[in-house]
């Protein structure tokens, strides 16, 4: 235990003394943040809008940003564990690439050993950067005028976040092990990234694809935990809504949206998601084991 | 110590090492003298179990590598040929992860630190980055490392190659006062020949084959000869070591001839006294029997000049 603590320390401490890596894994969150903001935001908030015109009421300017902005955030709080995650593996590529790691097998320590402390390094890091993600978010939200989440919901957010860093880790470290150089694993986290982010809905309403795309997407591991943030943080949005409009109203509204993950007619429910997340993560975790016994030098 | 019988290993076609047998003796200094590319690393990746071997049997310290690799692990220290310690890690966080992978406790790792710093004049620099280190600096720091956990077999491949001569004595001072002191038992490889000179005894390597072992002066003995080359007017020379069937290698500036003794020199000069104008005799040294033991000494009147 010592051994997988000192080593996990080690590619932390190469990781976080990289700052364009750290930068970098920020990056992406930050882009979808601004790109957000700058652009897209202002249409989504008028199709909210709309909808509720079409229906025969009024909303105001502010209630429709709301509830687009808190839509918004949590698809960032995705694509935020897979990049960050992401960005953590490089090391683990790089030393693949560069065979740092022969200078650990000469010494008395096992292989599963050296592979696991990649493992925490990796789960630790992307979930504290998350969490740190979330409180900025979560800041700009009650900026704006959104009503504050219970502790209670605030610690499921912490929760999930560390779920999804966990299944994120092992889906791309599972990957990582198969590769030898740095821009393979380049390319694979940009797909992964892009993915994860029209799987979850961060870069529109999953509502825009056809019905066959959404129900592909609802495998992706990280669309589940998207989907229960979402539900988290739109919860005061919604809660404002439904004190101002009839049910129904607000039942469309979060259809379009997306809040609910539905694969074919069957509206997936918490636990359901749940189930497969850890599903998934113990196959990732197969995959994983698999390598490290086989081939891994 | 070190006992390898038969060892075998090929990437794909590339048969790297082909039947290599050697036994190394507690307290000794054991040189592997090869080219590039004679399968000196492949072997000692091997004697350190993070490479597989096809065929052969390894035995270190007696214990067997198939069985027992994580108590090799604890008696062998490894300096590879490369640089392995962690760019950004100073010296000191570098060793100090090490120190833990050997099961070390914090204060045990910390002691061995400061012991072995003190050994390589590290003392100052540990606080420092190791990519910010010199390229001597780096070399002392990776033998630190592998001395950390006081192993009792020092393995080091091409521990040398890049270091300034003044680095390079350092390096074997120390080397040598871990055999005199500790009874350390020390198998290196190399492609100085000079650097042999300090070795018990030395296996030369070619093609993944041992092609001689023995200590450096029965090599010399056997494998050895003396040269003399002479300067001066060619034809005649020639002409006369032909008669003589003398063999030689004609350079552009001398003629290289091969003696079966020293004394043989002066046969050679009296009889050509009015004909050279300038000769000297060498002695035969790890050169020449690297030379001969992997077949390059091509002897035979052919122009082989550079
Ligand atoms: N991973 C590998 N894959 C394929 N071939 C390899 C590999 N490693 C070494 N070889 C080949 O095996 C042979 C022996 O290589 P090795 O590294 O053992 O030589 P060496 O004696 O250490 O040489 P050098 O003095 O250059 O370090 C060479 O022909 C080399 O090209
Ligand atoms: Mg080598």
């Amino acid at each position: 235990m010592n051994k997988i603590y000192a080593l996990a320390s080690r590619n932390a401490k190469i990781f976080l003394r990289d700052r364009a890596a750290v930068f970098f894994s920020f990056l992406a969150v930050f882009i979808v943040f601004v790109l957000y903001l700058l652009f897209i935001s202002a249409s989504i908030t008028s199709g909210i809008k709309a909808s509720i015109t079409a229906n025969g009421f009024q909303v105001s300017d502010k209630l429709a940003k709301l509830f687009s902005d808190s839509w918004m955030m949590s698809g960032v709080m995705g694509i935020g564990c897979i990049t960050v995650a992401n960005g953590c593996l490089v090391n683990f590529v790089n030393d693949t690439a560069l065979d740092k790691r022969r200078d650990f097998f000469v010494t008395p320590t096992k292989k599963t050993s050296i592979i696991l402390s990649y493992f925490f390094s990796t789960i630790l890091i992307t979930f504290s950067m998350n969490t740190v993600i979330f409180f900025i978010v979560y800041i700009y939200l009650l900026i704006i005028g959104m009503g504050a989440l219970s502790f209670g919901a605030i610690m499921a957010m912490i929760g999930l976040i560390l779920l999804t860093s966990i299944s994120s880790t092992m889906m791309m470290l599972s990957i990582a092990l198969f590769l030898k150089t740095e821009s393979a694993h380049g390319a694979v986290v940009a797909i992964a990234s892009v993915v994860t982010g029209f799987a979850t809905g961060a870069y529109m309403p999953m509502k825009l694809f056809p019905k066959i795309l959404r129900d592909i997407f609802a495998f992706v591991p990280a669309t589940g935990s998207v989907v229960m943030m979402r539900k988290i943080m739109m919860k005061p949005a919604l809660q404002a809504m439904k004190s101002e409009y009839p049910a129904q109203l607000v039942d469309i509204l979060a259809d379009e949206f997306s809040l609910e993950l539905v694969v074919g007619s069957w509206t997936v429910p918490d636990w359901a998601m749940l189930i497969y997340h850890v599903i998934c993560s113990l196959l990732f975790l197969g995959i994983i084991a698999f390598a490290v016994k086989k081939k891994l030098k | 110590m070190i006992r390898v019988e038969n060892l075998y290993k090929a990437y794909g076609d590339i048969k790297a090492v082909q039947d290599i047998s050697f036994d190394v003796k507690e307290g000794e200094i054991y040189a592997f003298l090869g080219e590039n590319g004679a399968g000196k690393t492949t072997t000692i990746n091997i004697l350190c179990a993070i490479l597989e071997k096809d065929k052969g049997k390894v035995l270190i310290n007696k214990h067997d590598l198939d069985k027992n690799s994580d108590l090799i692990k604890r008696d062998i220290g490894v300096v590879f040929q490369g640089a392995y310690l962690d760019d950004r890690l100073t010296i000191f966080e570098n060793l100090y992860v090490r120190a833990l992978l050997y099961g070390m406790s914090t204060k045990e790792a910390k002691q061995n630190i400061q012991t072995t710093a003190d050994i390589f004049d590290l003392r100052d620099i540990l606080k420092r980055k190791y990519k910010n280190l010199s390229g001597g600096q780096r070399r002392r720091a990776d033998i630190a490392r592998a001395l950390l956990h006081s192993p009792r077999i020092l393995i080091l491949d091409e521990p040398t190659t890049g270091l300034d001569p003044a680095t390079r004595n350092m390096v074997w001072k120390t080397i040598k006062r871990l055999r005199n002191e500790k009874g350390m038992t020390i198998f290196f490889s190399t492609h100085y020949m000079e650097e042999t000179e300090n070795a018990d005894r030395i296996a030369i390597i070619k093609k993944g084959k041992i092609a001689a072992c023995d200590t450096p002066h029965a090599l010399k003995q056997k494998y050895s000869y003396d040269t003399l080359n002479l300067y001066g007017d060619n034809d005649e020379i020639k002409k006369y070591l032909k008669e003589k069937e003398y063999k030689t290698k004609i350079r552009k500036e001398y003629i290289e001839v091969k003696l079966e003794s020293s004394m043989k020199a002066l046969d050679v000069l009296n009889d050509l006294r009015e004909k050279v104008s300038g000769f000297e005799v060498r002695k035969g040294n790890m050169d020449t029997v690297f030379l001969t033991v992997t077949g390059k000494d091509d002897f035979d009147g052919e122009v082989k000049d550079e």
